[in-house]
């Protein structure tokens, strides 16, 4: 037995199961007669691990070897991932490496299974998917930059690495990277820090297509904005393709500067709106089958309607049908879906009451819950009372003269109108649409 | 007659999935044992076996070969966001009582950031709180999402009879021989709850080998006052 790992076994029992669990366990091992080198992960474990841990560790070692015991040292960093044993499905970052004048081997982070084929096509994100379709068929020149935007868990990041797979296959010797812009932002902190922003700005500003999600958390990073604007200018100019996403439409994503706001604009900006039932449906269906699971249609509509929130709250509701149906041994039908989803479609509806809908809506339109309830008719309360109702009425059980009763005492004919007269605004008003799905959105999530 | 003095080592009971009473559990911990799903959630009241579970996953994953991580917010004080950094190179990252950190932004990014890089890379995550995904107040909507991405599980706590079962066999794990009677004469008398239970087992642990004697139901009563 080598020497850590007795020492690991005297470890595991004079240290309480979490202590050793979290700063033993994780630490790699190098070993030679003379010493033993510690991995920590960061700088954090490190410390830790030495003002807690060494000197325990050094005492057993020496008690161990009758004094002949190695130095022992800590250090950051990491032996090469062992692999694992078997991987389904495994989303592989690919490495591609370009021809001609850049030769520095760049790592897309490009997951291999968000490609088109298994992107769901609805009214809720189709013109999303055409342009992103036709960016990939002809990256730098169709719509350059393209900005998808809409809320989270809609297919952003799947659309915007389907775009990269398609470039890639079309290309191998492409160069696209995609990266969450938090990512961005601590690269080129480090590189700050170890005085390699030349390199830094050279990767970016030579890939042929760079994909950035969610921009938001540009936000207030002056620094990070700053040499983005530099890198956009320079891909633009050269015609190399640039996709971002974020949460909101580019001129209202804040502490983002003007100058750069401006210029995402300049392609093709094009939302993503949560699916509807019939896509939900499609969504479930075309997930079930690459999971290999056969789901009753009827059990589709059940699931659709229950979680409307996100398509990751979907697919984690279908993976918790699968693995049910795969435990047991049973097929899958509604009795079936029901029982296996009770715990989490008891937690939902616990969450959607009444009261949380009115201080969710008034927290929204800025107003006061009392206004919502009160008899004031002006517009700017009415008009959130309204949609307020409407909201009630999809997501709680509760009768109409219930929720009349719940707004200040008002008359269930007064609800039946309010679902009316928002039902057509949603229509007719894309402000009021979008302050629907908003409020929708985080109230089923 | 002479106490025998114990030693201030105890065995400590093996945090591992063979030790884990199933109960009504058995399709979680199915799922924390294959290799099917990239992230999986767990809630459960205090004493369910999510940490057990958690820690058990780690254990698994690393007589696999592999490199496992195992944080605890709410039994080890003083963390803080820096420590996630480098855990996307490991294989299995779990994250335990997740309600401590919610609401506190710079933990979520950090989080956030780590959920993303672990599942571009192929690595796993288990993560378990006291509440559902839903429920958890989070800033970050991002992460809350994120959240909700994959099995998600309630751990039911152990009824009688499982709890009888489980303290026989930690009882049988420290070398000592413990009756149903014994066994049910505890139950009847203290809290119910699995932490509990341990500490009550590492005391009668400490005062059988001092005293010499089994545990019978009247050594039990006088060891512990009952």
């Amino acid at each position: 037995m080598d020497l850590w790992h007795r020492c690991t076994e005297h470890l595991e029992q004079v240290l309480s199961p979490q202590q050793y669990n979290t700063w033993i366990r994780p630490l790699q091992i190098i070993e030679d007669a003379k010493l033993l080198r510690l991995l920590a992960p960061n700088r954090f474990v490190l410390d830790w691990v030495r003002n807690h841990y060494l000197d325990m560790i050094q005492n057993h070692l020496n008690v161990v070897c009758n004094g002949q015991a190695p130095k022992v040292l800590i250090e950051i960093g990491s032996k090469s991932r062992p692999q694992k044993k078997q991987q389904i499905t495994p989303p592989q970052p690919i490495t591609v490496t370009s021809g001609g004048e850049n030769t520095t081997p760049i790592q897309s982070n490009l997951n291999q299974s968000f490609v088109f084929d298994t992107f769901v096509e609805g009214k809720s994100n189709q013109i999303a998917r055409a342009a992103s379709m036709q960016i990939g068929e002809n990256p730098g020149k169709a719509y350059n930059p393209l900005f998808i935007y809409g809320g989270v868990g809609l297919g952003k990041t799947h659309l915007m690495h389907a775009v990269g797979n398609m470039m890639l296959k079309k290309n191998p010797q492409a160069r696209v990277v995609y990266l969450h812009s938090e990512r961005f932002v601590a690269e080129m902190v480090k590189a700050l820090q170890h005085n390699t922003i030349d390199q830094f700005k050279k990767k970016y500003r030579s890939v042929n297509a760079l994909l950035i999600d969610d921009i938001q958390f540009f936000a207030g990073k002056e620094r990070s904005q700053e040499e983005f604007f530099h890198t956009f200018n320079a891909l633009f100019e050269s015609q190399q393709q640039i996709i971002l996403s974020s949460d909101r439409f580019p001129k209202e994503v804040t502490g983002l500067e003007e100058r750069l706001k401006s210029r995402f604009g300049w392609g093709l900006t094009v939302a993503i709106e949560p699916p509807d039932l019939e896509t939900r449906v499609a969504i479930l269906q075309s997930k079930a089958l690459q999971l290999n699971a056969e789901l009753p249609t009827e059990v589709a509509f059940f699931m659709g309607k229950r979680i409307r929130s996100n398509i990751r709250e979907l697919e984690g509701a279908l993976r918790r049908v699968i693995a049910n149906a795969t435990f047991t041994g049973r097929d899958i039908n509604l009795d079936f879906a029901k029982n296996a989803l009770r715990d989490m479609l008891a937690a939902h509806d616990k969450q959607i009451t009444i009261e949380n809908i009115q201080k969710t809506v008034a927290e929204y339109f800025q107003i006061r819950t009392s206004d919502l309830v009160s008899s004031k008719r002006s517009r700017s309360i009415a008009r959130p009372r309204q949609i307020a109702m409407t909201l009630a009425k999809e997501l709680t059980n509760h009768s109409l003269p219930e929720i009349g009763s719940a707004f200040g005492g008002r008359d269930h004919t007064t609800v039946i109108h309010a679902n009316r007269k928002v039902k057509e605004l949603r229509e007719s008003d894309p402000r009021i649409s979008e302050d629907y799905s908003n409020l929708l959105r985080t109230l089923s999530s | 007659m002479p106490i025998q003095l114990p030693l201030g080592l105890s065995i400590r009971p093996r945090i591992d999935f063979a030790h884990f009473v199933i109960g009504r559990n058995g399709e979680a911990v199915s799922r924390l044992r294959g290799e099917q799903d990239p992230y999986i959630y767990l809630w459960g009241d205090s004493g369910s076996g999510k940490s057990h579970l958690l820690q058990a996953a780690c254990q698994h994953s690393q007589s696999n070969g592999e490199q496992p991580a195992y944080l605890p917010f709410k039994s080890e004080h003083g963390l803080q966001p820096e420590m996630l950094e480098g855990l996307d190179g490991f294989s299995l990252v779990c994250l335990d009582d997740l309600q401590v950190l919610a609401g506190e932004r710079a933990w979520e990014l950090a989080i956030f950031n780590l959920y993303n890089l672990l599942q571009e890379r192929g690595a796993k995550l288990i993560v378990a709180c006291d509440r559902p995904p839903g429920q958890l107040s989070l800033h970050l909507a991002d992460l809350a999402s994120r959240l909700t991405w994959g099995p998600c599980y309630h751990l039911f706590p152990l009824n009688d009879e499982e709890r009888l079962e489980l303290l026989m066999s930690n009882a049988e794990l420290r070398g000592l021989s413990m009756s149903v009677e014994t066994a049910q004469f505890l139950l009847q008398r203290t809290p119910r709850d699995i932490h509990f239970l341990t500490i009550l087992l590492d005391r009668l642990d400490q005062a059988s080998l001092a005293a010499q004697r089994k545990l019978t139901i009247p050594f039990v009563r006088e060891a512990l006052k009952l």
